[in-house]
């Protein structure tokens, strides 16, 4: 029998239908993982079971049972619970206070230390995680190690169901694989787990069983063995996976150079880069973190001083700095979007326009209906979801946050792009949607500097990789002719002796 | 489609918490004005509003300026010395030197405009924080204008010719000068804030200044700028101040930065930058004035008014802290 | 239950601090002595002499020289001590604590004899001092009466004369010039202790001499902008008030604008002080401005190196001295004058 049996559950937000008639059955001790696209209705199921939302109809079972749980004190007493991607820490406390919060164990009045400690330790150790002492404060602990404590605290509480929304989001690879293994832990004592992630290869390796929501409605629940990566994703998103990437523009060796990057450093991150890029031409830059391809994207945009190189747009010396690169047509879109790519606090059409206020002002004047036009062309081209672009762009889900970030790129009608780390964190369908921006944009004529963790996208999209290791380009790769295994590779320093690497100065 | 539903929801929410945090105190006025209206028989008065608009515009028009540098995230503690000093500069131009008021008029405000420069470039220049920097040339400017009157007030004929700033009516000899002033003001910074690339780059800088330096914005000039209007401001409310007391003391503004800060953060101007009304502002500043013109009318004897106004700020300025605890 | 108790709790706290909120009973003060206490004699300014021998020497330690009150104190007690051949170091504190503290220690530790003293902040200053004063240096301190507890001499003017001379004069003008009827506006500052009794003896003075004046009320006054801001909605109110009393010449300057700008015909305005602008206006005489009341600074720094001498010198004097206090009007001015 099911553990946990979900029945036409439906609800509807102001005019507007988040989840409808989803039914659905988990197994019990399955890791179950639910997957769609932003918006698909995930937050909402997760916020019924926990207690935060009710449902409008629709009913659910919890082993055998009647489970609708009011407000999330119902559903934690029903042993169900939600481990967010922010943590609820107390970050001055010790570990054993933020577990037992609420429920110390005391002696009239007088907490009893020794059995706190004993009781954090029992359940830490259990999660094969005894290298965290009971009495360390939890704002010491790194991003992976307070997921251990949330996690613990829920098996603290008998947890038969824990909701894990987006719960590697914030770790490094590292990080993953404890957590990884403590859902295994978890696993061996039966407790049940709902996944919730964009990380489709997280899913294959620990799931059970995978639920599909699309636009509010159930798609497929099915075991994991009879899915494969891409019939998940064209159940999320809803079309053939063969359309993922578009036609690139054809490759020019021939094509005007637009940029030149020669020996350019930056203290101990960078070592004498050189590269260029052409007209019509998407530049990979590919490397494991720390490689500095982050840096390298910052520097050409200012946002790091250079110790030395030197770089010419279009034949004519350039030195690094926002304005001046938006004056030159040179644009860079931040890797850090929330914090850096939009500001949160404007509304989208002033966070599009604010590269170019220039241009739609007179003697310092704004022309408030030209800004509105240009942002709604801008918002109409990139199919940016918002009922009014006088909406702060903190109401944005993340992707269409990205797209603003796009929006606000394009606005200022640049040659070159600087794309760092486009499609982190966004859900497929919006992905795709960047991906035809950049073949489009290159097909138009301009040039895109690629810079991705993302290999498949790498593959997909550009021309050339160049490959980064230990702040040098170390490989330079035709597209065409290469793979994933090699820039893997190369990226990991493994072969530094080869031919055609073209700034081989490391050996001298 | 529940992208769209979430935010219209949280939109609405956030809507109305917003208008709460911003907003709110304008309630609180409204009943303390009723208040005033149905207990005294002069507060609804033409005459009492005259008054009281008279009495807020030195400090309206200088919290202006500190409007504008709490949009940027940053606080302005010198605002009020400025004024002090400014004050002082104007009246020992006129009195000592006999200098023709427009000219003594450009000079101080000359001078105010360089204590923001200086205050901005600090900042700017040496990333030094506002508060940390504006305390230091406020206790220079507080100094400086004690050296220069030596403790002595300030006074003389030549300040006569100036005291149509605070005494003048116009309009069929109607609305006292100083009220006009302060609502044009108010007017050309709305227009700033609103309509001009500064004011944009102002609201930018104030919510994220990296991504607005990332998007090509010249953060520190922007700063500059700012501090510079406010040295300005104050500077032109020293001036007003000569013109409304006839004299200047090296202590003139000392009274002057709690109300001045007040009226800003009471107006719902976010303390750590970006969000803000410039008429919430000046609906505050006139608020704040009320509050003691009302304890007057009530006939409250003094201990009491400060316990009342007390009161009356803090549930008005705990509105805003509904708006930061929610959200 | 459980809040019935928490609040029974609370409530026994409250009862047990309300003494704190009650008024504190002013205590009557001792015995002043006067200027006249203080009358040196050859012996004892060359006894004070000999006392100080080779390095000893008197401090001066100022509050502010920004203000012309304090700068004049300062400055006539270091004129007059060098006359009688007394070393003195003279220091401004600026208003600041720190400064003033280390200026005690300073002068602790490089042998000053005695200190005299102006306090703004007696707390902050007060273990300075008393360990100053252990090491057996003699305190005198002026405008103010803080130091007596440690044993120190305090030189001072009343606050409850200066009320009171501002508030007969004010009611001998009523008498004269508006046959005893006025409404009379009072300005205040009651975030000093020292202030609130002058008012209260403005007050007095005005309710016994002219008992058919209706004073109007306290109104806040201490700067010019408080006072003229006060004032200008008191007329709103009371457009018939036609004397104000301030207690302190700042204020008073901002009753005489918000009168002005009210455009009442005649009123009468006194303060405090002995401001230089009070000063004027009075001088002037067609100004409301009628009197103000002088705490004669030059006086007090002759009064402080008389104490310093007859300290040194052994002789007996009362703890605590009152500063005659003189009333400024048209007329007096004019007699300075002649």
């Amino acid at each position: 029998m099911s553990f946990l049996r979900i029945e036409n559950l439906s609800k509807t937000y102001i005019a507007v239908q988040a989840l409808k008639g989803v039914s659905f059955e988990v197994q019990r001790g399955h890791t179950h993982a639910l997957v769609g696209e932003n918006g698909a209705g995930k937050s909402t199921l997760i916020k019924i079971l926990s207690g935060a939302e009710r449902a409008d109809s629709g009913r659910i079972w919890m082993d055998g049972k009647p489970y609708h749980p009011h407000n999330p004190k119902d559903a934690l007493d029903a042993n169900v619970s939600t481990i967010y991607q922010i943590f609820n820490l107390m970050p001055d406390r010790s570990i054993m206070h933020n577990m037992l919060v609420g429920k110390e164990p005391h002696r009239g009045g007088v907490l009893d230390i020794q059995t706190m400690r004993q009781e954090t330790h029992r359940v830490l150790e259990a999660l094969n995680a005894s290298h965290l002492k009971p009495e360390m404060t939890v704002g010491l602990l790194k991003v992976g190690e307070k997921q251990i404590i949330e996690i613990a605290k829920a098996l603290l509480n008998q947890s038969q169901l824990m909701i894990m929304d987006e719960p590697t989001s914030a770790l490094n690879q590292t990080e993953v694989d404890a957590l990884f293994k403590t859902i295994a832990l978890l696993k061996e004592r039966g407790v049940t787990i709902l996944y919730v992630s964009h990380r489709l290869e997280e899913i294959f390796q620990i799931a059970d069983s995978i639920t599909v929501l699309r636009d509010g409605t159930h798609i497929s629940t099915r075991p994991i063995h009879e899915v494969t990566r891409d019939s998940l994703v064209e159940d999320m998103i809803g079309r053939k996976l063969s359309s993922v990437f578009p036609p690139r523009a054809p490759s020019n060796p021939d094509a005007e150079e637009v940029m030149r990057v020669e020996n350019l450093s930056v203290g101990r991150v960078l070592h004498t880069i050189s590269f260029n890029l052409r007209k019509g031409e998407v530049l990979a830059v590919a490397g494991l973190s720390g490689s500095g391809k982050t840096e390298l994207g910052k520097a050409l945009y200012g946002d790091l001083r250079l110790s030395a190189g030197k770089i010419t747009l279009k034949g004519q010396p350039y030195r690094p700095s926002p304005w001046k690169a938006i004056h030159r047509q040179l644009i860079c879109l931040p890797e850090d979007r929330k914090a850096d790519g939009v500001i949160q606090g404007l509304p989208i059409r002033r966070n599009i326009t604010l590269s170019v206020l220039k241009q739609i002002s007179t003697a310092g004047f704004l022309n408030l209906k030209k800004e509105r036009q240009l942002a709604g062309e801008q918002i109409q081209a990139l199919e940016i979801k918002t009922p009014h672009m006088d909406q702060e762009v903190s109401n944005l889900s993340g992707g269409n946050q990205q797209k603003v970030a796009l929006a606000k790129c394009l606005a200022v009608h640049p040659e070159i792009f600087i794309l760092m780390e486009p499609t982190q964190g966004i859900d497929v369908g919006v992905k795709f949607e960047i991906y035809q921006f950049i073949a489009d944009q290159t097909t138009q004529g301009r040039s895109v500097l690629l810079i991705s963790s993302e290999l498949p996208e790498i593959l997909g999209l550009s021309h050339r990789v160049l490959v980064m290791h230990e702040g040098r380009i170390v490989a330079e790769l035709d597209t065409s002719t290469t793979t994933q295994e090699e820039i893997l590779r190369y990226a990991l320093g493994e072969e530094l002796t080869i031919t055609d690497v073209r700034s081989n100065k490391i050996h001298e | 489609m529940s992208i769209l539903a979430l935010d219209n929801r949280q939109d609405l929410q956030r809507r109305v918490i917003n208008i709460v945090g911003e907003q709110g105190f304008i309630v609180i006025f409204a009943l303390w004005a009723l208040y005033l209206t149905l207990n005294t028989d002069n507060f609804a008065t033409t005459n009492n509003a005259f008054t009281v608009l008279r009495q807020a515009a030195v400090i309206g028009i200088v919290a202006i300026g500190a409007h504008f540098i709490i949009l940027l995230g940053d606080i302005d503690l010198s605002s009020a010395a400025t004024l002090t000093l400014c004050g002082v500069i104007m009246a020992k131009l006129m009195v000592q030197e006999d200098y023709a008021p427009l000219l003594a008029g450009i000079v101080t405000i000359g001078v105010g405009v360089l204590i923001g420069l200086i205050n901005g470039l600090i900042i700017t220049g040496m990333k030094i924080n506002s508060i940390i920097t504006t305390l230091g040339t406020s206790s220079v400017l507080g100094g400086l204008a004690l050296r220069q009157t030596s403790g002595k007030t300030i006074a003389g004929d030549q300040i006569d010719a100036i005291e149509f700033l605070s005494r003048e009516r116009l309009l069929n000899n109607n609305i006292p000068l100083p009220v006009i002033i302060m609502f044009v003001l108010y007017l050309a910074a709305f227009i700033i804030l609103r309509r001009t690339r500064f004011g944009a780059h102002v609201f930018a800088v104030g919510n994220n200044a990296r991504a607005a330096w990332l998007s090509g914005i010249n953060t520190n000039l922007v700063k500059v700028m700012a501090y510079m209007l406010a040295g300005g401001l104050s500077a032109f409310g020293g001036i007003m101040q000569v013109a409304r007391q006839g004299t200047a003391t090296g202590t003139m503004g000392g009274d002057f930065l709690f109300p001045i800060l007040t009226a800003v953060v009471l107006g719902g101007a976010s303390l750590s930058g970006g969000r803000g009304k410039v008429f919430n502002t000046l609906i505050a500043a006139i608020f704040l004035t009320t509050i003691t013109n009302g304890m007057v009318l009530l006939g409250y004897d003094i201990n009491t008014q400060r316990i009342v106004s007390g009161g009356i700020l803090i549930v008005a300025l705990s509105l805003d802290r509904v708006r930061t605890l929610l959200l | 239950m459980k809040a019935i108790k928490i609040g029974l709790i609370l409530f026994s706290i409250l009862l047990l601090a309300l003494p704190a909120f009650a008024q504190e009973a002013t205590e009557e003060p001792e015995e002043l002595g006067s200027a006249e206490d203080l009358e040196t004699t050859e012996e004892e300014v060359a006894a004070a002499v000999e006392a100080l021998g080779e390095d000893g020497f008197i401090a001066i330690i100022a509050c502010t020289y920004s203000t012309e009150w304090h700068f004049t104190v300062a400055d006539s007690a270091q004129t007059y001590a060098e006359e009688l051949g007394l070393r003195v170091e003279a220091f401004d504190s600026e208003i600041d604590v720190e400064k003033q503290i280390s200026a005690i220690e300073n002068f602790t530790s490089s042998g000053a004899d005695v200190i005299i003293i102006c306090l703004f902040d007696p707390p902050s200053v007060q273990s300075a001092l008393e360990e100053a004063a252990e090491s057996g240096i003699k305190i005198i301190q002026y405008a103010g009466r803080q130091l007596a507890d440690i044993g120190g001499v305090t030189i001072s003017a009343e606050d409850e004369d200066m009320g009171r001379i501002a508030g007969e004069y004010a009611a001998q003008l009523i008498n004269d010039e508006l046959g005893g009827e006025a409404n009379v506006a009072i300005l205040d500052y009651p975030d000093i202790q020292n202030v609130v009794v002058r008012a209260d003896n403005i007050r007095a003075a005005i309710e016994e001499l002219a008992p058919d004046a209706t004073i109007v009320g306290n109104y806040l006054g201490g700067t010019t902008e408080f006072g003229l801001a006060s004032m200008e909605t008191a007329l709103v109110e009371h457009p018939e008030i036609n004397v104000v009393v301030s207690i302190n010449d700042a204020g008073a300057l901002g009753a005489v604008q918000a009168l002005e700008n009210a455009e009442v015909e005649d009123a009468i305005v006194v303060g405090i002080d002995a401001d230089s602008q009070a000063i004027e206006l009075i001088k002037a005489g067609d100004s409301y401005y009628r009197g103000t009341v002088s705490t004669v600074p030059d006086v007090t720094g002759v009064m402080t190196i008389n104490a310093a001498v007859k300290v040194l010198a052994g002789s007996e004097i009362p703890q605590n001295i009152a500063v005659p206090v003189s009333l400024v009007t048209a007329e007096t001015l004019a007699e300075m004058e002649d």
